[in-house]
């Protein structure tokens, strides 16, 4: 045995930067031993096209149409964020009406996002059936926002002081069609999926600490998922979230069973968000006047909200003209990738897209 | 307690078949897919498609004033203003207008940001080309493919 075990070498394998597991161009070199990963190291940077520096050169309403090309899963919560800090240095409080709907939007946004990584976590685990019953899910939280924003993923609807339009009947009428499917559904996915072949997998595999999570800044389901109580929503509440009912779903042992527990159950609640601020969606305006042309005063400027992923921040440095002096992101995905390293030696390596299909990445978010 | 390998087997067996029968009722549902080039989706009537320029009923001219605000909010440099002065007056007028289609993304801050409300979005979504400069379209002609 002891010649045998001379004679083996360190095999790596290359995972990505096109593998369909990576969900966008990540690469991770693996070291393995056998079928065990003994290290890996993550590469980032395939799809970095320097937004940051971008936004340096375009003005602060230039840069909103790219707001929605961050995070393409969920676009408004980050052009929330954005949104946000602009109207904290220019002092706007947007009117009532345009909260109750950032709100409904933005957790709809969330449920799509959820669902997208619903489904591609499945696919990576080699189930099919319920990627497509979650994405025709999907699909018609799709429909809705092409009814009220004008696309289906690049919105651009969050504008200073309010929204773009005003909700039409049309959407409520599908919004109403949609909340009365959607428990119906989410117990149906949930039946199909919770079989033992799905649990075998996933259970008692990438455990994430609570010292863990506060080491690495995780935030979002994946601290969640071990038990953490991290949300903005509830720890520094913004909009009208103080105003809302609603629970934070928390995992108890950290595995990746648990940050999908979170997920689900994050819908269930999301759907129940938006069911509450339809009942009280007062009338009235739905944007404040904003000036024409937006010049920030000097200053920094810095709004947080809970996007689908973690705590999403954006800081903002005006030197007083209409081009940020400095533009930077806080990126839930960045932070929450940086664990990876730690969680894949010691596991197979058919655990490896488990692992990090539970983390929920986006790449062109994580290389900005 | 951990589940013998048997009594996992069970479990496998029942999960499955419970599974095949939820995916059979979903097998007599109605399909969500449309057969796409002959049965198309009802487009929202907000769609941001193709952009194009407003004709003035009263006129039939361009609403257009050349004042170039939608040339320079653009963030994708997609469109390109040409203005002309005639001899004698003092205003500026429309010479040519174009749009690159391969570059617009859609987003519509050219719409919000036209003083006189000369240029909408249509609701046209299929604008692919064989060649790249047909996506280069001259707005300012009657007769062309988006006008």
């Amino acid at each position: 045995m002891e010649e045998i075990k001379d004679i083996r070498q360190d095999f790596y394998v290359n995972m990505g930067p096109q593998h369909p597991s990576t969900h966008g161009v990540l690469r991770i070199v693996l070291r393995l031993e056998g079928e065990r990963v003994v290290s890996s190291e993550t590469v980032l940077g395939y799809a970095h096209r320097g937004v940051e520096k971008m936004a340096e050169s375009k003005t602060y309403v230039q840069m909103m149409p790219v707001m929605d090309r961050f995070d393409y899963v969920s676009s408004m919560l980050y052009e929330w964020a954005y949104v946000g800090a602009m109207e904290r240095a220019l002092g706007i409080v947007p009117p009532e009406r345009a909260e109750f709907i950032r709100v409904i939007m933005g957790e709809l946004n969330r449920m799509a996002s959820h669902f997208v990584w619903v489904g591609a976590f499945l696919l990576d685990l080699g189930a099919f059936t319920p990627f497509l019953w979650v994405f025709d899910a999907r699909e018609k939280i799709m429909d809705m926002f092409e009814e009220v924003t004008g696309q289906r993923m690049t919105n651009n609807y969050f504008k200073i002081g309010g929204v773009h339009d005003d909700i039409t009947p049309e959407f409520l009428k599908m919004l109403d069609d949609y909340l009365k499917m959607i428990y119906q559904r989410m117990a149906d996915v949930e039946e199909l999926i919770e079989s033992i072949v799905f649990l075998e997998r996933v259970k008692d595999l990438g455990f994430i600490s609570k010292e863990e999570v506060q080491s690495y800044g995780l935030t979002g389901p994946v601290a969640r998922g071990s038990g953490v109580m991290i949300d903005t929503r509830k720890t520094e509440p913004y909009s009208v979230y103080d105003r809302l009912n609603f629970e934070i779903p928390l995992g108890t042992k950290g595995d990746c069973y648990d940050r999908y527990r979170v997920r689900m159950k994050e819908i269930i609640q999301s759907a129940k968000i938006v069911e509450q601020a339809l009942g009280m969606l007062p009338e009235g305006p739905y944007a404040e006047k904003a000036p024409k042309v937006v010049k920030l005063p000097e200053g920094e400027y810095y709004f947080a909200v809970e996007s689908a992923r973690g705590l999403l921040g954006v800081y903002l440095l005006s030197d007083g003209s209409t081009k940020p002096y400095r533009f930077k992101l806080r990126v839930p995905s960045f932070a929450n990738l940086s664990i990876i390293d730690k969680l894949l030696p010691g596991n197979k390596i058919s655990d490896v897209v488990a692992i990090l299909g539970s983390i929920d990445i986006v790449v062109p978010e994580i290389d900005r | 307690m951990k589940a013998s390998y048997f009594e996992k087997v069970g479990i496998g067996i029942k999960t499955v078949v419970k599974g095949m029968a939820k995916s059979l009722t979903y097998f007599f549902k109605k399909p969500v897919t449309l057969q796409y080039p002959h049965v198309r989706k009802k487009i929202a009537e907000r769609y941001r498609g193709s952009i194009r320029l407003k004709i003035d009923p009263e006129t039939g001219k361009f609403k257009c004033i050349a004042c170039t605000n939608c040339e320079k909010i653009c963030p994708a440099f997609a469109i390109t203003l040409k203005t002309e002065t005639p001899e004698g007056s003092k205003k500026k007028e429309l010479k040519e207008f174009y749009v690159d289609l391969g570059r617009c993304i859609y987003c519509g801050l050219c719409v919000d940001s036209c003083p006189v409300d000369a240029i909408e979005h249509s609701n046209v979504y299929e604008v692919a080309e064989r060649i790249k400069d047909n996506l280069i379209l001259r707005l300012d002609k009657i007769g062309e493919k988006n006008v």
